[in-house]
């Protein structure tokens, strides 16, 4: 069975839980704590290890999808769940103190997922917050991934539709470079 | 009348005064069609033909025509064509007809298609994200930017205001931000329609709002427009914050008449906005008239022999798209290429690709190969395809897409 | 009200965690370190060990707990009440403190039997209950 570990990764409250169980056919598992840092997200719980969903595409494909923790004290998980990674979905809630350093934080830790398969960046919970606007992020990446192509949307994590759009996305980028890829190994 | 109306070329008004603009604008729309040189007007220095003041220093492209504005007091420049001050319709026609002859002895030489707006260089351009400020925000606006319109058609609708100060003077101008309104198209909806037999076929009075809208994005000044059909104002953009308001959702408003016509003009980058923030993307309304226009094919701006890349993922989520998009803009935001190109690479039809690439370079998110000599991508369809095709393909029947 | 502040920044619970931890060590000699922590991996106090250490180990011990919960639930076993990890020289044991968003996590030399160890655990865990829960009364 062909195994496909797309991450989702991103700061504190942007969304990667709540984006894997909009996406996941199976009751997720969650490893959900009490959140006692209010100040950075104030919500109730906030994940500790690792969130796990999936989508069982048919017989031999199986896409698996792994949350890991914002918070940085966590780190530990990223690089266990970075290793099996084929592609990253990097959420970044515009409602951050200072979202693009958050996106440039990540890029720098996740940023070899674009060499495994390929990045999707989705702004979330733009509806909280307008600015900074979508092109500030694009500008951002492109300084600091220079030459890379990687898709940047708004994006709710509770709307499905929203991220299946991302997850599509992210799919179709990594098997067009693969497919340029392919095609220019033919032609040298 | 039998035929579908129509401009052959677009015409530029550079450095010319709010008035002298009203008053070449009401003329074309008066006298030209039926004088048989119709003219497209636009808020651009890009155009087949340009009016500059006969004072201005100015030098045209070699497609260009150039038309000198005489002022009182000045000299005719030899050699040039000239129209002098006060301004007469007849005239005005006059010199039309003549830069028309011009461009057609020009155009027979190649045989291309003859409108033309250049496409800049969108690096000094702002990308188009939504309600972006433009670079033009705050400071002052070019000196060539001219109240723009999409002039078409003899039966104006009534004039409001013909030759009045500049509208974005008037501490009227945020309710009414707009004046001379400039009809598309006739209103003879079913001739439009009759050459493709398709009733939902986009009128082609959306070709010239298409080009109007570029021409203004390309100028990056703060701008307002008003998109009217069937003399309702359904459609208000506001450039400064990249946002429109609607009426109706976008594809009734299209399926919605022909009288359409479109109405623009600068604003000062303080004024208060004409849409109610955040209103939609403008990205949105781009996307749909840009895939919409030219009938599928290549838009006035764009040189089939070019090549194009993304210089950025649309944001899909806020698009109404197709699985099929995603994979052209994974093509095309990976190489430069041309639109049989990336039908190649993204499996759509020649036309798809056309449209997708007319709708992306109005959005302002493409770049051109400048590496004339570069070798063409060549694209053979992933081997896997026999095999039910790769993951994208198996998500995408998964889940029903 | 006063409940609100969290455990790890609550100058009270840090006291009473170290009082626990104190009299945990006295009663059992083959203890290398112990910490407790948040159920989001903040540490509240620690014997033994440096702060860069301890902190990361509050951070692996909350997600580790996690996983424990996440498996546990999975199942349908109820909640995960221990964990232990046995390695050639030594062992770990981490326990919730009932009721509280807070778990211990312990580190014995492998002089000490399973057994003992867990029995100790549990006590300062309970311990910690107590002082915790009268301190809220
Ligand atoms: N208003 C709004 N809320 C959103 C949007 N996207 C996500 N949310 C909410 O934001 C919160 C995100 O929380 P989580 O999903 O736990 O965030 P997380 O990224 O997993 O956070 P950690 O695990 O703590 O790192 C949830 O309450 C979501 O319902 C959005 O676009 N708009
Ligand atoms: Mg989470």
């Amino acid at each position: 069975m062909a195994e496909h570990v797309i991450l989702f990764a991103g700061p504190m409250g942007a969304g990667k839980t709540t984006a894997i169980e909009s996406l996941s056919e199976i009751e997720t598992i969650r490893t959900e704590a009490t959140n006692t840092d209010r100040e950075t997200a104030d919500k109730d719980t906030t994940t500790v290890a690792l969130d796990y969903g999936e989508i069982t595409v048919s017989d031999e494909d199986k896409v698996r999808l792994y949350g890991v923790p914002g918070q940085r004290r966590f780190n530990f998980m990223w690089t266990i769940l970075k290793e099996r990674a084929v592609g990253l979905i990097l959420l970044v809630n515009n409602d951050a103190a200072d979202p693009i350093e958050e996106l440039d934080a990540f890029l720098e830790e996740f940023g070899e997922l674009h060499e495994k398969g390929g990045i999707v960046v989705c702004v979330t919970r733009s509806d909280v917050a307008p600015t900074p606007y979508l092109d500030k992020y694009a500008e951002r990446i492109r300084e600091v991934m220079p030459g890379r192509m990687i898709p940047v949307f708004t994006a709710d994590a509770r709307n499905a539709d929203q991220m299946r759009t991302a997850l599509m996305s992210l799919i179709a980028n990594i098997e067009m470079t693969a497919m340029i890829a392919g095609n220019q190994e033919r032609a040298a | 009348m039998g035929f579908v109306t129509k401009a052959r070329h677009s015409l530029g008004l550079v450095g010319l005064s709010p008035i002298e603009c009203a008053k070449i604008a009401t003329f074309i729309e008066s006298e030209a069609e039926d004088a048989g040189c119709p003219w497209l007007v636009l808020h651009s220095d890009s155009c087949d033909a340009l009016i500059v003041p006969s004072d201005v220093e100015f030098s045209a492209d070699p497609y260009q025509v150039l038309i000198r504005l005489v002022r009182f007091g000045n000299q005719p420049i030899d050699g040039e064509l000239c129209i002098t001050t006060p301004l007469s319709a007849a005239e005005l026609i006059n010199i039309l007809k003549k830069a028309q002859d011009n461009l057609s002895t020009r155009s027979r030489s190649n045989d291309v298609a003859p409108m033309k707006v250049k496409m800049e260089d969108w690096g000094a351009v702002p990308a188009n994200d939504r309600h972006h400020v433009p670079a033009g925000f705050g400071t002052p606006t070019p000196h060539h930017m001219t109240n723009g319109s999409a002039a078409l058609k003899t039966e104006a609708w009534p004039v409001t205001a013909d030759g009045s100060p500049h509208p974005a003077t008037q501490p009227s101008a945020m309710h009414a931000p707009v004046q001379q309104p400039h009809p598309v198209a006739p209103p003879q909806p079913v001739t439009a329609n009759a050459s493709h037999g398709d009733a939902h076929e986009f009128s082609a009075a959306w070709d010239q709002i298409a080009v109007a809208l570029y021409s203004i994005v390309q100028n990056s000044a703060p701008a307002v427009a008003e998109i009217r059909v069937e003399n309702l104002d359904m459609i208000r953009i506001d450039f400064r914050f990249r946002a429109y308001n609607s009426r109706i959702p976008l594809e009734q408003v299209a399926a919605n008449g022909s009288r359409i016509a479109i109405r623009s003009t600068l604003v000062e980058a303080f004024r208060p906005p004409i849409v109610n923030l955040p209103g939609e993307s403008l990205d949105k309304l781009f996307w749909f008239i840009g895939s919409q226009a030219f009938h599928g094919t290549g838009a006035p701006w764009l040189k089939p022999e070019d090549r194009y890349r993304l210089r950025r993922w649309p944001n899909f989520t806020e698009l109404n798209h197709a699985v099929a998009d995603m994979r052209a803009a994974a093509a095309i935001g990976n190489c430069f290429l041309n639109a049989a190109e990336l039908a190649s690479a993204a499996g759509i039809s020649v036309e798809s690709a056309t449209r997708t690439l007319n709708a992306y370079s109005l959005m302002g998110l493409l770049e051109i190969q400048t590496d004339k000599t570069a070798a063409p991508a060549t694209f053979k369809p992933p081997a896997q395809k026999e095999g039910g095709g790769g993951l994208f393909s198996k998500l995408r029947t998964k889940l029903g897409l | 009200m006063t409940e609100q502040v969290s455990a790890h920044k609550d100058p009270v619970v840090i006291a009473f965690a170290n009082e626990v931890l104190d009299g945990f060590s006295d009663v059992c000699r083959s203890l290398r370190y112990a910490t407790f922590l948040t159920d989001d991996g903040f540490e509240v106090a620690s014997i033994a060990g440096d702060e860069k250490q301890n902190r990361r180990v509050a951070s692996m011990a909350s997600s580790m707990q996690a996983l424990g919960d996440a498996v546990a639930k999975d199942l349908r076993i109820g909640g995960a009440e221990y964990i232990i990890i046995a390695a050639e020289t030594g062992y770990v044991i981490q326990m919730r403190v009932p009721e509280h968003a807070m778990v211990l996590a312990a580190h014995f030399d492998a002089a000490e039997t399973v057994g003992k160890a867990l029995s100790v655990v549990r006590l300062a865990a309970s311990n910690m209950r107590t002082l915790v829960r009268d301190k809220a009364a």
